[in-house]
């Protein structure tokens, strides 16, 4: 589904991934690990189709994702319906005067009727417990509301693959837990998830696959997750514990 | 328990829409970004003159191509700029020819009904004194850091109130860019197909940025204070003039010198 060959990305004057290659199967669960600073969040973007390489090549599906493909207005938007990314920052994700047209902003675009509308946007928030907050102004939320708040407007679109750039950010234990149990119901069904993170705990069991990039922005190692998390000496090297 | 709808594949396939306005916008941000993340190019050179001579001498000359109104003149000035120029290396000469170019070119379409109506020897001559003007001012920017520039306006007795305004929004400027496009980002990837109301959601960032812009805004002045800033921009020590700074100086006097041989049109 996914292919990454020999990827290069550079940001200001400094590579910030360096030589990836990477192939994620359709749903698979997969986990980016690495240090503050080793390229996961731009890597996030590149599978998202916000920034592009500078050098090799990303696949998805078979077609290239380029800036030049993503120039085709229909496959750049069927691309973006397939591939929700959830940003790091919930802030920068949130522009509607209030939750409820956030959450529907996407869907009414699908040309889908507006009951149906109203129901993924009703389902999408009660599934994340804000059911009562449709009609609150965005930007007056606490962090962990706006998170959640994004990932609705993400899951409204019914992606075939979602991308979390650390999820778990701004969560209380109890939603982090909720998000866990959130992630394998929607793996479950077939979606792919790709995640980076680097809060190990509350991520078990959710993954098969763990890439973990290193300070130098390569991949340093992929392999079974519950291998990978359980090398603490090699994820001490990579300063990642 | 996931909705019915959230358990089956998407088969939507998008209708024909026009977004062409927001993937320009955010292709323009980024270039600006990137320009602002760029590392400024240091040379050797920049530590031969002093920072406020460099400073007083390109806002002599700025000053010096704006009131003359001989021709002469100002190919004078222009030919001695570029003798300054061609000392630069070749990277900073073309930054500087692009900071001067969209300028003159805005000046010459204003200019246009005029060239039209009365000829082109005087708008040509106007387009001169903008490069002029514009490249001496981009050169001291790219040859000297804010903070030697800062503290030869301070000795220039600039008002500290109006650097402490500038210093935030240059710092303020790239920052507010990056929320901006992250925003517009968002916007561009839950555009997932025919959008009737493109300007509401152009406004909800435009809206959401303001907000923003204030909170960040009152970070960025606290993380300043948090970091010992009062508010006061000191004066760097006593001037140390050289070599250079006395060949910068006599330049500027023969060109003030040469204004008068050249008074007026001829």
């Amino acid at each position: 589904m996914i292919r990454l060959q020999d990827v290069c990305c550079t940001y200001g004057d400094g590579d910030v991934l360096s030589h990836l290659d990477l192939e994620i199967h359709t749903g698979a669960a997969v986990a980016f690990i690495g240090p503050n600073g080793c390229g996961k969040s731009t890597l996030m973007k590149l599978l998202a189709g916000v920034l592009f390489a500078r050098v090799g090549c990303y696949h998805f599906d078979g077609e290239p994702i380029t800036a030049r493909r993503l120039e085709d207005q229909a496959f750049a938007k069927r691309f973006h319906q397939r591939v929700g990314l959830l940003f790091q920052a919930s802030d920068a994700q949130l522009f509607c005067p209030s939750v409820g047209e956030e959450v529907a902003f996407g869907p009414r675009q699908m040309a889908l009727s507006e009951e149906e509308v109203r129901r993924r946007t009703d389902d999408s928030l009660r599934l994340l417990g804000m059911g009562t907050l449709g009609d609150r102004v965005p930007y007056h939320l606490s962090g962990g509301e706006k998170r959640r708040v994004a990932l609705a407007s993400v899951l409204a679109l019914n992606p075939d693959v979602l991308l979390l750039d650390e999820p778990m950010n701004g969560l209380d234990p109890r939603m982090k837990e909720f998000l866990r149990r959130l992630l394998l119901d929607l793996n479950g069904t077939g979606k792919t998830i790709i995640c980076s993170t680097h809060d190990l705990r509350y991520v078990d069991g959710v993954f098969d696959t763990a890439v973990v990039l290193s300070e130098d922005h390569r991949i340093a190692r992929i392999g079974p997750y519950g291998e990978v998390v359980a090398d603490e000496a090699f994820l001490r090297e990579m300063n990642v514990v | 328990m996931l909705p019915s709808w959230l358990q089956r594949a998407e088969t939507y396939w998008p209708a024909r829409d026009r977004d062409g306005f927001l993937d320009r916008t955010i292709r323009a941000l980024l270039h600006v970004l990137a320009l602002g993340r760029r590392r400024p190019l240091r040379c050797r050179h920049d530590r031969l003159s002093d920072p406020t001579c460099r400073l007083v001498c390109a806002l002599g000359f700025v000053l010096l191509v704006s009131v003359a109104r001989s021709p002469s003149f100002v190919a004078v000035a222009g030919a001695a700029f570029l003798v300054v120029l061609a000392l630069q290396p070749a990277s900073r000469i073309a930054e500087t020819l692009r900071a001067a170019g969209p300028t003159a070119a805005f000046t010459a379409v204003i200019l246009l009904p005029y060239a039209l109506s009365a000829g082109p020897v005087r708008p040509v001559f106007l387009v001169l004194k903008v490069i002029l003007s514009t490249g001496a001012v981009a050169l001291v920017g790219s040859t000297t850091e804010w903070a030697s520039l800062s503290g030869a306006a301070r000795r220039l007795r600039v008002p500290a109130l109006f650097l402490t305004v500038l210093d935030v929004f240059i710092r303020f400027v790239a920052l507010l860019g990056e929320v901006a496009l992250e925003m517009l980002q968002a916007v561009r990837l839950r555009s997932v197909g025919r959008n009737r109301n493109k300007s509401a959601a152009l406004g909800g960032v435009a809206g959401s940025l303001y907000l923003r812009s204030r909170e960040l805004a009152e970070e960025l002045h606290a993380a300043m204070v948090c970091r010992g800033f009062t508010g006061e921009y000191h004066s760097p020590g006593p001037l140390a003039l050289g070599r250079h700074d006395a060949i910068l100086g006599a330049g500027l006097a023969a060109l003030a010198i040469a204004l008068f041989v050249w008074p007026s049109v001829p």
